[in-house]
């Protein structure tokens, strides 16, 4: 493997314009340095040299920076230019030199140069010298400062193509994209054939179908005639049979019509006997019904009627018998309660007279001692009532004076309370009112702004909604478009298969030929240099070249030559040729009417004589009248429809097919298919960008309404705190303004109320004294106690009073209840006593007469039901006489009416008979003379039933009407079509099958693709998760592909689980982790497939000693197969490699040294050796 | 981890600039320029690869001249006064 044996450098960042040379060597080099010494310089210049073309990954804004910019010392370089060389002894690279040197210069614009082995080469050229010995400025083997995550952070696909250039599958990828062009030849092909199939079939489908009518109709010929023949036999048969038939009943229907008429004769006798019998037993029915049965029933329901009236008349007289008594015994003993009290009232009434006279005695004894006792006390004294009422109103009068007097202290309380309230509230809503005109200015300011806000929105909204229409107007007019031209497309796509398959039946496969062979100097067949002008002259045009539609155009003869030569040499058949050279155009004998060829057809001038060769000797005329008109055999004719008249005469006509030479011409289609094509797909882009334009837009507008909405509801919110404020602070005015009005009148009534108060003291003072006056005025004994008395004696009159009222009023009582109730009752109970008693003798009297009634009654309806039972025994035997023999009579009636149908029927039969044998006879006669036209032999069998043979006949008759007229051609035409069909289907197959073959060997590939694919996959998977494992010692990870079934249409994941941790989602492990995952990944690729040198920039930046340490000893044992250029800043890491490079700055330029790590450590263990040696150890 | 860095970056002003004693003293004893070797105290592949690192910051920071004739040939140490 080649490997990179040392870098120089000149003008290239730090290491300023001499020339420096960083020695490299197989194996592990490191290169190391202070921060910003120049180190990861050293690593730019690889990726410069390699044709890196980022400047960004060279760590410089563009790459004209990579030039040395100067120092205070040293100017700037002209150039930065860096070669590598390369040992190739092992011809890694594909050149026969044992020394591969690039070299890369740049200059300040930014142009680059590159030189291989020192020849001036281009950049492409390097990297393919570079990729054959797997080398890319960007390959996964480079790994720049902080880049070592990146195969972390690129997406499972990407990974997943790092897979796919290792294994090499683009070979495959190239291979399948040729045949899938095969496959798209092979389909069009396919479809090309399909064509012809289907225009072939629609013929063949329209010929089977007259072919099989043809067939059908000759069969059904042969059948009629044998059907024909057979029904008029049938029908011979058939007469005969029914005229001997007809005979035979003829002489049943005579013998049968004697017998009935006998019979008649016999039933008409027997009716006339028995008419007679029944008129003698009606006669005597009549009589015995008229008289006797009628009257005695009416008089045994009369009878009784009478008894069942009686009965009733009993029953309703004991019922009221009962009544009566019933009432008798409670009316008296009403009677006897009511007199009782009318004695115990009376005795009371005189009971309560006596005390009534005692009780007015004693009241007024009593009158007469108070009356007595007032006049004492009067006496007594005279000025003491008057006293006593003074000193009742002044007490009263006083007293109420004191009432006031506490109510209106109490007032005065009051009133200075609510002061003191009114007072504090006022001051309280003063506050209130300073804060609220604080709020009320911000909120003003609040709504101005939201207003302006939102009046700013508005007009963006309507700038977003106009757009939007306009959009969609635009967008409808282009989609209108595109519909005009989407079906254009598919009907000119049509058209130009159809016009390809036709210009491939009508192509001369000798011309094609001939053209294949590319002799130049051949312009073409005269059908493809002339074009026709008007598509009613395209018949008339061909006609008229005729033959000569082949003919080839020439240069010259010489051309002819070599073109004859050709077909001869190849066999290829025959044409003629027209060298321009040569040939002679022919003229038009003057004629002024029709149109001359040359006139309607378009031409390349220099072709003139060739085309006028062919038919400017030629006129089109509209018909053969005008032919006529011109003459025919004057000048050579063509008409419209195609009929030619050549000048010798002769006519040439009939049907003509066209041959559709000259109107095929598919570059046009194909123009016009592309040039719509063309429209489609920017109408397309067109709209694209509109939609694109349009969700924009429409998204904007759907923010914009939902700010506005916010913004509105901000304000309504604000403006209705505004209110709120406004509303309070106005209340709040209003309710100081009132505190202080109610201030004032309050402290008026106080003044007033204490006005008052001063005033009742004075007269409280006053009535008191007075009462005191009063009072000792009226303290005297012994009116006192006369008044006593007095009250005493009045007391008790009142008590009696009360007595002899309650007695008046109860003796009242008593009066009206014995004269006005009582009284009247009893005399009113005697009165009806006595109306019962007389009731109750009249109805058992009438109760005897009715039982004497019903036993003589009884008696005479007994005798009357005697009567009535014999009459009616007489007459039934008469009736059932009567009826038996009208019964009787019937019955034979209809047997002689029935006897009388049946001869009259018998009698219409036998003349039918007679009818339809006549015309069986006529018939027979007509179908025996028809029958002597056909051939008998043919028929072998008469089926019974003529009628369907008939109807079968007319059927095959209807059917060979309808199939008229007949085209009895189409048997042979069917079957030339049908073998054009057969050939195109086998055709058919064959290119599918070759379809079919390119499929399998596409299939074929994908797998091989497959297979490759997996097997590297599998190996670097295993060879990862054994580096991991080894990196992160009790760590596991694995390789995934996120599609186990299809590779290609996924990525490939890493699954990794540090030691010790749970298992992580790659992108959250900490920057160790995943550098040493990504290297876990970088190793196992080289371990499966090692790339000539890898260079790592700082990837232990992370990492501790131990991980350090790891990687180092990994590094170490994979720089056996190939070279590690190592960046660092670790000593565990330094002290692996093999030899180191130093890098330091002085003065701004970068220097280096270089040392062999194996070199200095044999030098050293031979000096120390020495030293033992000189030490005597 | 961070830990262990830091303590070895914080060691590495330390120990640089008692290289830098010991080759001043060196060069104030013989005033010649002094092999790379005669630095290297413990021939272990670590201390060799720490004094060269540490020999660059010296001549980074403007200290000392490192001359060398060819590719892994000799290095040589010399201070530099001000």
């Amino acid at each position: 493997m080649p490997y990179v044996e040392k870098l120089e450098m000149k003008g290239f960042k730090s290491y300023g314009s001499r020339k420096i040379v960083v020695p490299f060597s197989r194996g592990f080099t490191a290169i190391v340095g202070a921060n910003g010494s120049g180190k990861s310089n050293i690593g730019d210049a690889i990726l410069f040299v390699l044709g890196g073309l980022s400047a960004k990954a060279m760590r410089a804004t563009r790459i004209g920076d990579l030039i040395f910019a100067g120092t205070k010392d040293e100017p700037p370089a002209k150039y930065a230019e860096v070669a590598m060389y390369f040992n190739n002894e092992d011809r890694g690279f594909p050149i026969d030199e044992d020394e591969v040197v690039i070299k890369r210069r740049v200059y300040p614009d930014g142009r680059s140069a590159y030189w291989l082995n020192g020849k001036r080469t281009s950049r492409s050229d390097i990297l393919d010298v570079l990729s054959a010995a797997m080398i890319s400025p960007d390959g996964y083997n480079l790994v720049l400062q902080g880049d070592i995550t990146k195969f972390i952070k690129m997406s499972p696909t990407e990974r997943r193509m790092i897979i796919d250039e290792i294994s090499g599958i683009a070979e495959y990828d190239e291979k399948k994209k040729k045949a899938m062009e095969e496959l798209k030849q092979a389909e069009e092909n396919l479809a090309r054939v399909d064509l012809l199939i289907r225009e072939v079939k629609t013929q063949l489908d329209k010929l089977e179908k007259e072919r099989n009518d043809a067939l059908r109709y000759l069969d059904l010929k042969e059948k009629l005639e044998i059907a024909k023949t057979t029904l008029l036999v049938g029908e011979v048969r058939r007469l005969e049979n029914l005229i001997a038939t007809s005979q035979e009943r003829d002489k049943e229907i005579e013998s049968e019509i004697e017998r009935i008429n006998e019979e008649l004769e016999k039933i008409a006798k027997t009716i006339l006997e028995k008419e007679k019998t029944l008129s003698q037993v009606e006669r005597e029915l009549e009589e015995k019904s008229e008289d006797g049965i009628l009257d005695v029933t009416k008089k045994i329901s009369e009878v009784t009627s009478q008894i069942e009236l009686a009965k009733k008349n009993i029953e309703l007289a004991r019922k009221e018998i009962n009544e009566s008594k019933r009432r008798l015994t409670k009316v008296k003993e009403e009677l006897k309660t009511v007199s009782e009290e009318i004695e115990k009232g009376k005795s009371a009434i005189e009971r309560w007279k006596k005390r009534r006279e005692k009780l007015l005695g004693e009241i007024q004894k009593k009158e007469k001692e108070r009356n007595e006792l007032i006049l004492k006390l009067a006496e007594i004294d005279k000025n003491f009532t008057i006293a006593k009422q003074e000193l009742d109103k002044v007490e009263e009068d006083l007293e109420n004076a004191k009432k006031e007097q506490y109510f209106k202290e109490s007032e005065i309380t009051k009133m200075t309370e609510e002061i003191e309230r009114i007072k504090a509230r006022n001051s309280q809503n003063s506050t209130r009112r300073l804060v609220l005109k604080n709020k009320i200015e911000e909120l003003k300011e609040e709504i101005n702004s939201k207003k302006s806000e939102l009046s700013e929105i508005d007009s963006k909204i309507e700038r977003a909604g106009a757009r939007v229409r306009k959009i969609e107007k635009e967008l409808e007019e282009v989609q209108r478009k595109l519909e005009k031209i989407t079906p254009e497309i598919k009907k000119l796509n049509e058209e130009l298969i159809k016009a390809e398959a036709r210009k491939e039946i009508s192509q001369n496969r000798t011309l094609e030929a001939l053209k294949k062979a590319n002799i130049p100097g051949i312009y073409g067949s005269l059908a493809e240099l002339i074009k026709v002008r008007d598509d009613t002259y395209l018949t008339a045009v061909e006609v008229a070249l005729g033959s000569h539609a082949d003919n080839v155009v020439v240069k010259d003869d010489k051309v002819a030559e070599k073109a004859i030569n050709f077909l001869k040499r190849n066999k290829l058949g025959r044409l003629t040729f027209l060298p321009l050279n040569k040939i002679r155009p022919r003229k038009l004998n003057g004629t002024s009417k029709g149109i001359p060829v040359m006139d309607v057809i378009e031409y390349d001038p220099q072709f003139r004589n060739a085309v006028s060769f062919a038919v400017g000797d030629t006129l089109i005329v509209n018909d053969m009248d005008e032919a006529r008109e011109v003459g025919i055999g004057k000048v050579r004719m063509v008409t419209l429809e195609g009929e030619l008249l050549e000048r010798s005469g002769a006519i040439v006509g009939g049907y003509y097919r066209p041959r559709t030479k000259l109107a095929v011409n598919t570059d046009e289609i194909r123009m016009a298919l592309e040039a719509r094509e063309r429209e489609k797909e920017q109408l397309e882009s067109k709209i694209n960008a509109l939609k694109l334009e349009q969700r924009g837009l429409e998204r904007e507008l759907f923010e914009l309404r939902m700010k506005k909405s916010d913004v509105s509801k901000d304000l309504q919110m604000l403006q209705k705190d505004m209110e709120r404020f406004l509303n309070e602070d106005k209340g709040l005015k209003e309710e100081i303004e009132m505190g202080e009005q109610r201030l004032k009148e309050l402290e008026e009534r106080i003044h007033q109320t204490k006005g008052d108060l001063a005033k009742l003291s004075g007269r409280i003072e006053r009535l008191e004294k007075m009462r005191n006056k009063l009072r000792k005025a009226l303290d005297n004994p012994e009116a006192r106690e006369l008044n006593q008395k007095i009250r005493e004696v009045e007391h008790e009159i009142s008590g009696l009073r009360e007595e002899l009222s309650k007695i008046e009023s109860r003796l009242e009582n008593l009066d009206i209840r014995i004269n006005d109730e009582l009284i009247p009752r009893k005399a009113n109970l005697e009165e009806e006593i006595e109306g019962l008693i007389n009731r109750i003798n009249a109805f058992k009297a009438s109760i005897v007469q009715n039982e004497e009634d019903i036993k003589s009654l009884q008696e005479r309806l007994k005798e009357l039901q005697e009567k009535e039972q014999e009459v009616k025994d007489e007459l039934k035997s008469l009736r059932d006489e009567r009826e038996k023999l009208r019964e009787e009579i019937s019955q034979m009636r209809e047997e002689k009416e029935k006897l009388r149908d049946v001869l009259q029927k018998l009698r219409l039969e036998a003349n039918s008979i007679k009818i339809r044998m006549a015309q069986y006879e006529a018939q027979l006669k007509e179908k025996t003379s028809e029958l002597k036209h056909h051939d008998v032999k043919v028929v072998k069998e008469i089926p019974e039933d003529l009628e369907k043979l008939r109807e079968e006949i007319e059927q095959m008759e209807d059917e060979i009407r309808k199939l008229e007229p007949v085209n009895m051609k189409a048997i042979e035409d069917y079957e030339v079509v049908e073998r054009r069909y057969l050939e195109l289907k086998s055709k058919r197959e064959r290119l599918e099958a070759e379809k079919e073959s390119i499929v399998e060997f596409i299939n074929e590939i994908e797998s091989q693709k497959r297979n490759v694919f997996m097997q590297t996959l599998n190996a670097i998977a295993k060879n990862f998760s054994e580096l991991f494992a080894k990196l992160s010692p009790g760590g596991e990870a694995k390789l995934v592909l996120e599609n186990e079934e299809d590779p290609f249409s996924g990525g490939l994941d890493i699954e990794a689980k540090p030691a010790g941790k749970e298992v992580k989602r790659i992108e959250a492990m900490s920057g160790g982790e995943k550098a040493l995952t990504a290297l876990a990944f970088v190793f196992a690729i080289q371990h499966f497939k090692p790339a000539p040198f890898y260079l790592f920039d700082e990837i232990d930046a992370h990492l501790d000693d131990a991980n350090v340490k790891r990687v180092a000893d990994l590094i170490k044992e994979a720089s056996k197969d190939s070279q590690f250029i190592v960046i660092t800043l670790r000593d565990v890491m330094m002290s692996n490699a093999d030899k180191i490079i130093g890098v330091s700055m002085r003065r701004g330029v970068s220097r280096v040294v270089s040392l062999s790590l194996e070199k200095a450590m044999q030098y050293l263990e031979k000096a120390r050796a020495k030293n033992a040696n000189a030490l005597g150890l | 981890e961070i830990f262990v860095v830091d303590d070895f970056r914080v060691d590495i002003e330390k120990h640089v600039n008692k290289l830098y004693e010991i080759v001043k003293e060196l060069y104030n004893n013989t005033k010649d320029k002094i092999t790379f070797w005669e630095l290297i105290f413990d021939p272990s592949p670590k201390i060799v690869a720490r004094t060269f690192l540490y020999l660059l910051f010296l001549a980074n920071m403007g200290k000392i001249e490192l001359i060398q004739e060819e590719p892994f040939g000799e290095i040589f140490v010399v201070p530099i006064e001000n």
